[in-house]
């Protein structure tokens, strides 16, 4: 790799390094509220690019260029998904979770789940699969770093990993969510640049996108079909439905993305949000497919499908656009990684370690705790990174499709379905769980061709719904929560006496009002 | 179109129109949600 390839590295880094110390001053750690939610100050632009380019890890430059190069056009059934997963996401329980959390002060997605279906079984099981689930999710994307590293710069895996995962420990420490949601924000704009100058550039080496789909029909005409190489995937509805599903509705149970609602400016930013997410998403989404579908007349003899868009960019592009396009791909990465790492720590010290070990812990305490664990996940994760599992993305698959299957009904219904209630919740993130995990791996989809994230969702849901309404009668929905559900559901301001019983940075005052009536009632 | 089978233009071409629609009712629809907004002036 040429010099100008990692000065554009170095140059991104630094500028990475930069936004997350100007979150850093901006105060974004001082309490509790603020480093994890970045004081629910979010604006709806870096809302929808935090929310997105999280979403998108280094599976979008590695795992979709691989499949389009290897499927075709196929390839392009996750892609048509994807793109509407932002908005879908937003407009469904965006601005609703945003009021229930608040309401509820809650500050992580795991806390929301316990205030909303009361019991700590439900925090201590969604607490438990998150922290096990997005260890593993953020484990692939330090590999997938450290990987992307090594082959950009030519040192030796372990200093790339490191390099990678110390860059990401430092700004994620700096501000907390702040500094993640405004990296997100700079990332997800180099994540499009990069991306779009290769397809331009594929483009134009092959006459245009006719041409190009001609030159495809005469090599197979297959891959031209939705159906995949040879038509493979004929027929295959379970499975089509699963490639739509996972990126759209999946989105909608993962923890660590719809915390983004909580941590919105306002309710009614999810609105323009949705607007955002979708204008990013119509550019990017469909990108690395498209180049891996290129790649199949650019690179005809290539070995490995998942170097597909590196590949492309060290064949096209001039030294300093491949080092844009390289920092495009660490971006995808690392905005990815960053926002696990938080929102791993985040669970973990505040919804096991202060629910379950120390109830009586600080704001301060808890900020520390929280970058404590961040900093032993880190460190644990890139010794795992060391011995290198067998494959990065299937990890990241299972890990999506069992967050996916376990939360979607929760999160929905706690905002939709006033019937939802503790037993349903509980059971149906148990039954989505252990479904699309058996479903991975024991067979299940080459028998039935039914992917395992549809598997898990309809488990899970099925589940929500029959045994929330066969225990109306022995654990209904709490008369609170009713009201707030009811609150969260209108167009209004929230009442201030919902916010003061519950809002923690409104507690001095409501106890303040409690004194005054006190004193006036004697 | 782009020398595709109509069938994949439909899904590729399709789905993308389908999610603006989606997003242009949704901004229609949701455009009172910034009555939401004061919510620090709530009574």
């Amino acid at each position: 790799m040429s010099g100008t390839v990692i000065f554009f590295l170095v140059l991104y880094y630094v500028i990475v390094l930069g936004i997350g110390y100007w979150a850093m001053r901006r105060g974004a750690g001082d309490d509790l509220e603020g480093y994890l939610l970045g004081g629910r100050d979010v604006g709806p632009m870096t809302t929808a690019l935090t929310l997105q380019s999280t979403s998108m890890s280094g599976y979008m430059f590695l795992g979709a260029g691989g499949l389009g190069f290897a499927q075709g056009y196929w390839a392009m059934w996750f892609a048509v998904g994807d793109i509407g997963g932002g908005v879908l996401n937003l407009s469904i329980i965006g601005r609703r979770m945003r009021k229930l959390s608040q309401m509820m002060g809650a500050l992580t997605s795991i806390e929301y789940l316990e205030k909303r279906y009361p019991s700590a079984a439900v925090r201590l099981f969604a607490g438990v699969l998150t922290v096990f689930l997005l260890g593993f999710y953020v484990l692939a994307q330090f590999i997938a770093g450290g990987k992307g590293m090594a082959l950009v710069t030519g040192i030796p895996y372990p200093a790339a990993l490191a390099i990678a995962v110390g860059i990401i420990l430092i700004y994620t420490f700096m501000g907390g969510y702040l500094a993640v949601a405004y990296t997100d924000f700079f990332q997800s704009i180099v994540m499009l640049v990069g991306v779009m100058w290769i397809v331009i550039a594929a483009l134009s080496e092959l006459g245009g996108l006719t041409a190009a789909n001609n030159a495809i029909s005469n090599v197979d005409p297959t891959l031209l079909s939705m159906w995949g190489r040879d038509l493979g995937f004929q027929g295959q509805w379970g499975v089509v439905a699963g490639a739509l599903l996972i990126f759209s509705v999946g989105y909608m149970g993962w923890p660590h993305v719809v915390t983004r609602h909580m941590a919105m400016q306002r309710p009614a930013t999810a609105r323009r949000a949705g607007l955002w997410a979708t204008l990013w998403n119509l550019f990017f989404v469909p990108a690395p497919y498209l180049v891996g579908i290129l790649a199949i007349l650019i690179l005809p003899g290539l070995d490995d499908p998942e170097m597909a868009i590196f590949r492309v960019a060290e064949k096209l592009l001039p030294a300093a656009v491949t080092g844009l396009v390289m920092a495009a791909i660490m971006a995808a990465i690392m905005s990815t990684a960053d926002s696990l790492l938080l929102q791993t720590g985040s669970i973990a010290s505040r919804d096991l370690y202060e629910r379950f070990i120390q109830p009586n812990a600080s704001e301060r305490q808890m900020v520390l705790v929280s970058r404590g664990l961040v900093l032993a996940i880190a460190i644990i994760g890139y010794l795992v990174a060391l011995v290198e599992p067998p494959s990065v993305f299937s990890i990241v698959i299972f890990a999506t499709s069992v967050l996916g299957s376990a939360f979607l009904p929760a999160y929905v219904c706690a905002v939709w379905w006033k019937k939802a209630n503790t037993p349903g919740a509980l059971t149906s993130m148990v039954t989505g769980a252990a479904v699309a995990f058996a479903w991975e791996y024991t067979g299940y989809v080459e028998s039935t061709q039914i992917a395992p994230m549809l598997a898990g969702v309809i488990s899970s849901t099925t589940t929500m719904v029959v045994v929330s309404l066969l225990t109306q009668k022995i654990a209904p929905v709490p008369a609170d929560i009713l009201e707030i559900m009811d609150e969260a559901a209108a167009i209004g301001p929230i009442p201030k006496r919902l916010l003061a019983t519950s809002d923690p940075t409104l507690a001095a005052e409501a106890a303040a009002v409690q004194a005054a009536i006190d004193s006036g009632a004697r | 179109m782009f020398g595709l089978p109509l069938e994949t233009s439909l899904v590729v071409f399709g789905f993308p129109a389908a999610w603006i629609i989606y997003t242009a009712v949704f901004l229609y629809r949701s455009r009172d949600w910034v009555k939401d907004s004061s919510e620090d002036e709530g009574s």
